[in-house]
């Protein structure tokens, strides 16, 4: 593999831990507010650009949602992708300029952000408005995803070239299946950007349509999540069963569970506007029961990735029904952080099935219930993946050690009991009636019995953000680590006991895949906006937030 | 016959069940407050 | 493709559990009548005044039958606060004069968006008596956590008294 893109990687990692780094200071700030404790007027003092609470929670979520998430998948699936195809990319200008694209984006959402200028949250509802240089610069960051994703197809047609009638390697398939998605989904976002809020906060147009802005938000907003998922679970196939000695249990079934994401991760955006006044019911029952459907091939993912560790632990010795569990290696920071990263998710998927659940969604809608939810999947399923993942990334970039293993073990059992004591309060404070992005230290509605989960969330967060202090210092110091030989049999992805030859050859046929996905959109949304009364009369409103 | 059929992973099932009954228990508990709160 | 045994029996049950809640959340919904909201009709924030929200408030149409016109706006709800009785069934439509609110009666299943240039309505039968608490829920400024109202729930006796000072 080129050392040219050994470095994009390592430069990948270290944009999305930076981001990381400054998105999560605000979380323990966030959490002591639920506990009505406000941190904020101490805060000021050392770090006087932050202005409230909302200023906080929209670089929280901007930095740790898109920033941290998107850099990261793009180093690694850059990288598995061409270390599972054995090749180099034909045309490495294409990955430098995707990395040049995130850093030009990342600074320049980042500008008014950090002034203040852009606090309208990571979901950026209009009419709340933020200046044309916040939208301009997730456009290219939405941009140099697309980059990145050309960039996979180009390496995958070289390879098939030379390789024709072969299986695509198993991560390379996944990267390819995950980055087709997302071509597919970020066109929600692409046009609610650049057709309704960027010239209407260029001052080109007067009016947006609001309801229509949450609608194409969410088009994208949904498969969203599974652009930050799918490379988890890429780690927990191809990369987890390895490291504990295991074998891939299925492969086929492996490629089965990511073709049916790439078939049903986009329509089903409406299950995040269950509650909305301009979506017809019946639109929203079809959309509740694709996203039904789309709960299969995670139920999947957790037998054939269980079953793959649990081959790794018979082999290590494990008898019984769980004594296998105990034979893991658990001493191992890249093993910890993903086995832990998947308990927290499984509670996560509880949690998301019971928020796709239609009119139950009310129960829970704007609560802090939902943030308690996605801090289990994305904030730890996937995050605490990322970080195993660094761990079994640097090595290879670096050719030099992780500094202290044992102190990533620590930190990974850290950041996991942290999330779940986090998430157990949030989701109960939520039920109780807590809602979402509200700082409660100073809202006038404020109940006694809100008190002990608040407690649980503002204990949880902070024994979360140690874990992340934690990950901050290996991650570090290991860019200065001992160097190393390393050994290229410890690093392989997991071999499989029912191997890829056994997959039917229509799952390498894209078009059909493609095609599926773009009948079923045009189903789940085609309709709706042809039906849809569209009203631009929402004027924009900017600096409506604390000054 | 490979060792994708001779491997019973009864482990995994066993949690599975266990995750199983889990989403029905929490499942279940939000359906009953949507209920009680309609 | 050959699939393992216990494989496709996870599969199969995975899919039995999820449309079997996918049944238990119809039949709530279309039988039991928790039922989410769905379009009401379109506004112009700009021009409330030449619609139903010109007075909002909250009207009686037949015993126990209500209906109220509410609009959310910085950083208030306007009624922000209506007396119903016990068992008051009350229809309400909501609106918003600026940017997105959101809208949470505590206690209760009550909980929709209110979008600027839409209308959002749903009923609800007040069983209980006492305070309930409305909430915003959705990021709308300066004041997002300030803006809170309250439905006040009074039982039979105390309106009576209420009516006789």
């Amino acid at each position: 593999m080129s050392t040219g893109l050994k470095r994009i990687t390592l430069l990948y990692l270290i944009v999305a831990t930076l981001a990381l780094f400054i998105g999560t200071l605000f979380g323990p700030l966030q959490a002591f507010d639920q506990a009505r404790v406000d941190l904020y007027p101490l805060v000021q003092r050392l770090l006087p650009f932050v202005r409230s609470y909302y200023h906080g929670l929209s670089l929280h979520g901007v930095l740790n949602a898109l920033i941290w998430t998107f850099a990261f998948t793009a180093g690694f699936l850059l990288f598995a992708t061409a270390k599972a195809l054995g090749r180099d990319y034909p045309r490495l200008w294409m990955p430098w300029l995707s990395l040049v694209l995130m850093v030009v984006g990342l600074v320049v959402t980042a500008i008014p952000m950090l002034r203040n200028q852009a606090t309208v949250l990571y979901t950026f509802y209009p009419p709340l408005q933020a200046p044309p240089m916040f939208y301009f610069g997730l456009v290219l960051v939405v941009v140099s995803t697309w980059v990145v994703g050309l960039a996979l197809w180009q390496i995958y047609g070289a390879w098939r070239r030379e390789h024709p009638g072969e299986r695509t390697p198993l991560p390379a398939f996944m990267s390819l299946v995950t980055y087709t998605m997302w071509f597919l989904a970020s066109l929600g976002v692409a046009v609610e950007v650049l057709v309704l809020l960027l010239p209407w906060s260029l001052g080109w147009t007067q009016y947006t349509d609001p309801q229509l802005a949450r609608t194409l938000f969410w088009y994208t907003g949904h498969p969203l999540v599974y652009f930050w998922l799918l490379p988890a679970y890429i780690a927990w196939y191809t990369v987890l069963p390895q490291r504990v000695g295991g074998k891939l249990f299925s492969d086929p079934l492996a490629r089965l569970a990511f073709l049916i994401f790439l078939i049903l991760s986009t329509p089903v955006g409406f299950h995040h506007q269950y509650v909305d006044p301009g979506v017809p019911v019946g639109w929203k029952l079809l959309h509740a029961l694709l996203t039904f459907l789309l709960f299969i091939p995670s139920m999947l993912t957790a037998f054939t990735v269980i079953a793959s560790i649990e081959y790794g632990g018979r082999r290590r010795g494990g008898r019984g029904n769980f004594g296998w569990l105990w034979k893991l290696p658990w001493g191992d920071p890249v093993v910890s952080a993903q086995l832990l990263a998947g308990i927290s998710f499984m509670f996560g998927g509880i949690g998301g099935l019971i928020n796709a659940s239609y009119n139950i969604n009310m129960v829970v809608h704007n609560t802090v219930f939902i943030p308690g939810h996605f801090h289990l999947t994305v904030g730890s399923g996937v995050t605490l993946t990322f970080m195993g993942i660094a761990y079994w990334l640097l090595p290879q970039l670096t050719g030099r050690k992780v500094w202290a293993p044992k102190l990533a073990v620590v930190q990974s059992w850290l950041w996991f009991i942290g999330v779940m004591v986090f998430a157990r309060g949030m989701h109960w404070a939520g039920l109780l009636g807590v809602p979402r992005r509200v700082p409660i230290s100073l809202a006038n509605y404020w109940q006694p019995e809100w008190q002990l989960p608040s407690l649980l969330t503002a204990a949880g967060g902070t024994i979360m953000y140690l874990g992340g202090l934690l990950f901050f210092l290996v991650f570090v110091l290991s860019l200065f680590g001992k160097r190393v030989t390393v050994d290229e049999a410890e690093y392989a992805f997991a071999e499989a006991l029912s191997p890829s030859e056994r997959a039917p050859r229509l799952f390498e046929r894209w078009g059909v895949w493609i095609g599926a996905a773009i009948v079923l959109i045009v189903i789940a949304y085609g309709p709706f906006l042809t039906n849809y009364t569209y009203n631009f009369v929402a004027p924009g409103f900017a600096n409506y937030w604390p000054r | 016959m490979s060792d994708h059929e001779d491997f019973n992973p009864i482990g995994t099932v066993w949690i599975l069940v266990l995750f199983f009954l889990s989403i029905i228990f929490f499942w279940g508990y939000a359906y009953i407050e949507m209920l009680l709160r309609s | 493709m050959h699939i393992h045994r216990y494989e496709k029996a996870w599969a199969y049950f995975s899919l039995g559990l999820v449309l079997v809640f996918f049944l238990a959340l119809i039949t709530a919904a279309f039988a039991g009548g928790v039922q989410v909201p769905g379009p009401t009709g379109i506004v112009d924030p700009a021009r409330l005044a030449a619609t139903d929200f010109a007075q909002p408030g909250l009207r009686q149409l037949a015993p126990g039958e209500y209906e109220v016109y509410m609009v959310g706006q910085f950083w208030q709800w306007t009624p922000n606060e209506i007396r119903v009785p016990q068992g008051a069934r009350v229809k309400f439509y909501l609106t918003s004069g600026d940017v997105q609110h959101g809208f949470k009666v505590q206690g209760t299943i009550l909980n929709a968006m209110v979008v600027p240039g839409q209308v959002t309505s749903f009923s609800y039968r007040f069983k209980t008596p006492g305070e309930y608490r409305i909430v915003c829920h959705e990021y709308c400024g300066s004041n997002h956590h300030l803006m809170s109202g309250k439905i006040i729930v009074e039982a039979p006796a105390a309106a009576t008294t209420a009516a006789t000072p």
